[in-house]
């Protein structure tokens, strides 16, 4: 009997030990408004709730003790409060923070085009790169469509407001591309050198970009590649211009995919008449190699190589002489290799580091005279981000470039040949921190330091971008900044005492995006100083170059684009109005440069300040 | 002496009583999913499961169905960058109930259902990519445990919505449907818990191939 008593004793002990208590309360976010659906709960227990429309939870529990009371919702950071349960609880009033990363609420938009498959709030996606008319499935094309572009169709290079294409560079997972363009000859627009598919995101900034960023005093392109390939796959495909063959091989961790291809224009040429008196028909072939490996759950390695083999020849109409047209021969040779690792320590610190060489030979024929031309470009970076705490993330990094230069010259057949070389070593170094003040505001201060080698020079370049949000789909953006450039090797070459060529950005924009449409209003402003000039109108009859030049650009581009409201199309406009003035290279006064002229004029020729406008649709 | 004797029962049923809280409440939550209805009834369920799953950090079933809850939810829910984080939350629990059975058919079923959820979001930008990774993990959830119902059911969706000149549509659908309502037919869940999802959704799709 006295078992038995025991045992119902016993099998009543969990219920008879617990007595309840009740927990209720409110929930709120930073302006007082209630939380709808947060989970509230006592960490490590199933006891909890989730708060109803008016953000108010009730429930019980039999545990005593001091205990965690966890209150979580997405877009907010968890909120972690002690609870002793061993006397009467009165009712919570906990508010809720944003968790300010997680919400991008606020994001500077000054300045940069994103395009993106996985970020919220990009304004393009990279199919809308691939798929934009009239670009060829060409990345520069694309971008050639934004606003802040010149179109200069002769060139196929980017110009960006109002400035050369050599202010323009290209980075490939944040490393420099020494050499982003296929060689072409003047009239024939040059392509990019790299296949849209490569890359799932990309970034243009047209100015005030981050400190992160050196070596253009314009723009920066930004390209981030693909990670691991998602299946197996053999791809072949034949065209009436060439023929390719991929292989794509997928394991667990690892992906390996190889390519090559075969282009020549010989067959298209044929058949559409040709206005240009070809010699050699376009002709490329290039391989490439993409490898990935996972060696840890956040830890990505990732090695790109591709060479390229491209040969083109053809008769340039000779001004001089219109009888005899001279014969041009381009033949480009070019090995690019691109290695990053990126890992993540202990959830709070990211490193990012990377490699990347790129060897390129010309070899140009034009009538007697010849140039071949070789560089080896080295560039190493190390980027390591931290997140402080909720609000702040800083990134530091370290940059070294090596370049050598070689150039053999000689105007006639029976001439020596004149040698040219710049060795250059390119050392910088940059902080930058992203800081949330407030749920509105945020800001990003930054410094640059470079020192040139070869100019022997130092240069510090401020960099600072703000945003704040003004309504719930509105927010204005402000981008300040200072840009160094060393000046092209063409002329570095003629070993003058030269030094960097400087730009400082002053960028407003105001960006509202609602109901699936955009708008964008950017004006700017551009400031150039020690611009390379020299005192001949051609390089080489020049005798004295110096950085005395100067310039400046100023604009207003307009960005709209709708997906909401034609069903099933989807349209962007973007105007660009541009007025600039330079003084370099051999322009005798300040004038406004043919690149930045619609339509397009000689430079010096048009010296007024009638500014050029420009508008461009797309519509699908 | 006797009393001693009793002592390994009480461990017993503290035991049982300690697990059963477990199996009872997620049996219970996951009632209270199938009646779910909208997102207003579900983020609660949703809540619920998480909090079993986090007090529960060693049990690969709690964090299953925190992820397939939170990955329904996805589908409820009007704005983009909610239903992206949503599912954002349904993979890291999905991650960690993966770490604790890696080699378990449901969760890369599971698995391709989360990449359907995101391909839904914005179907023109994001197919190629979120079909093809919804292929590769039902090859391997089918590879696992080639009588897996659901397996058959998410392929089945993936080919009715995959576009007729790449090779889908409701006629290449039709078998693999017809497949995957056999194999729900012969599927016993092994146990109380098991994931048990997917047959009417599966012959509703079926009936719209004629």
């Amino acid at each position: 009997m006295k078992t038995v008593v025991l045992f119902t004793l016993l099998l009543l002990t969990p219920l008879l030990s617990q007595a309840q208590i009740i927990l209720q309360g409110q929930v709120l976010d930073g302006s007082g408004q209630p939380v709808v659906g947060a989970n509230v709960y006592l960490k490590g227990l199933y006891e909890g709730a989730s708060t109803d429309g008016a953000g108010a939870f009730s429930f019980t529990t039999k545990e005593t003790g001091t205990q965690t009371l966890v209150v979580s919702f997405l877009g907010f950071s968890p909120l972690e409060q002690p609870v002793n349960l061993s006397q009467p609880v009165p009712a919570f009033r906990l508010t809720l923070k944003p968790d300010q990363r997680q919400l991008q609420t606020v994001t500077i938009t000054a300045g940069a085009f994103e395009a993106s498959d996985e970020k919220r709030g990009a304004l393009l996606t990279s199919r809308d790169i691939v798929t934009t008319a009239g670009a060829s499935a060409d990345i520069m094309g694309a971008v050639n469509t934004l606003p802040g572009t010149q179109k200069v169709g002769e060139e196929g290079k980017l110009f960006v407001r109002g400035g050369d294409s050599y202010e323009s560079k290209t980075f490939i997972d944040g490393l420099l591309v020494a050499n982003p363009y296929n060689a072409s000859v003047p009239d024939v627009p040059s392509r990019g050198r790299f296949s849209p598919f490569l890359f799932s995101g990309m970034a243009f900034s047209s100015g005030g970009f981050s400190a992160e960023y050196g070596q253009a005093l314009s723009s920066a392109l930004l390209l981030q590649s693909q990670g691991l390939a998602e299946e197996s796959q053999t791809g072949f495909s034949l065209m009436s211009v060439g023929a390719s063959l991929s292989r794509t091989k997928r394991w667990q961790n690892t992906s390996l995919a190889v390519s090559g291809e075969y282009t020549n224009l010989q067959p298209y040429m044929n058949l559409v008449p040709q206005r240009r008196a070809w010699r050699h028909m376009p002709e490329t072939k290039a391989g490439s190699l993409v490898f990935r490996h996972k060696p840890s759950a956040t830890g990505l390695i990732k090695l790109y190589g591709t060479y390229a083999d491209s040969h083109l020849g053809l008769l340039q109409p000779n001004l001089d002489q219109p009888a005899s047209p001279t014969p041009i021969d381009v033949r480009n040779r070019n090995l690019f290799l691109n290695s990053t690792y990126e890992e993540t320590f202990q959830e709070k610190w990211t490193l990012q580091a990377g490699m990347a060489f790129t060897h390129t030979v010309d070899n140009l024929a034009a009538g007697d005279a010849r140039v071949n031309t070789q560089e080896n470009a080295w560039t190493g970076k190390a980027v390591l981000i931290r997140d402080l705490h909720h609000a702040v993330t800083l990134r530091t990094g370290l940059e070294v470039q090596l370049r050598g230069y070689r150039q053999q010259y000689r105007q006639r057949l029976e001439d020596d040949h004149r040698t040219a070389a710049v060795p250059e070593q390119n050392l910088a170094g940059f902080a930058e921190a992203d800081v949330y003040l407030g749920d509105k505001l945020v800001a990003r201060p930054g410094l640059r330091w470079e020192r040139s080698t070869f100019l022997a020079q130092n240069a510090l370049s401020p960099r600072l971008a703000l945003a704040y949000q003004v309504s719930t789909h509105g927010q204005v953006s402000f981008a300040y900044g200072h840009f160094y450039q060393t000046p092209e090797n063409d002329l570095l070459k003629y070993r003058q005492p030269l030094t960097f060529e400087r730009a400082a950005h002053y960028i407003l924009n105001y960006q509202r995006t609602a109901n699936q449409r955009t708008l964008r209003v950017e004006g700017y402003y551009k400031d150039y100083r020690n611009l390379v000039r020299y005192n001949a109108p051609q390089l080489l009859q020049a005798t004295e170059i110096t950085n005395g030049g100067h310039g400046y650009a100023r604009g207003v581009e307009i960005f709209w684009r709708d997906q909401k409201t034609v069903k099933g199309a989807d349209y962007w406009v973007s105007y660009s109005l541009l007025g600039s003035k330079r003084l370099y290279k051999g322009y005798p006064v300040a004038a406004r440069p043919g690149f930045a002229s619609y339509p397009q004029r000689e430079p010096g020729v048009q010296a007024d300040d009638f500014p050029n406008q420009d508008l461009r649709g797309r519509h699908r | 002496m006797k009393k001693l004797l009793l002592l390994p029962f009480l461990f017993l049923m503290l035991y049982a009583y300690a697990q059963g809280d477990y199996q009872a409440a997620l049996s219970e939550a996951i009632q209270q999913l199938r009646a779910a209805k909208t997102a207003e009834d579900q983020q609660p369920v949703a809540n619920k499961i998480q909090r079993i799953a986090e007090a529960e950090p060693k049990e690969w079933l709690p964090a299953y169905y925190a992820a397939y809850a939170n990955t329904g939810l996805s589908f409820l829910l009007k704005e983009e960058t909610q239903r992206d984080a949503v599912l954002d939350k349904a993979q890291t629990y999905l991650d960690r109930a993966l770490k604790l059975k890696p080699q378990e058919s449901e969760l890369f079923a599971l698995q391709a259902y989360l990449h359907q959820a995101r391909l839904v979001i914005s179907p023109m930008a994001r197919g190629m990519k979120y079909a093809g990774l919804a292929t590769v993990a039902l090859e391997k959830a089918k590879e696992l445990n080639p009588h897996n119902p659901r397996v058959y059911f998410l392929l089945g969706q993936n080919a009715f919505n995959t576009p007729k000149m790449f090779g889908g549509g409701p006629a290449a659908a039709k078998p693999i449907l017809e497949t995957a309502k056999e194999k729900y037919r012969s599927f016993t869940p092994s146990h109380a818990l098991a994931p048990a999802w997917g047959e009417q959704a599966s012959l509703a799709l079926l009936a719209k191939c004629d």
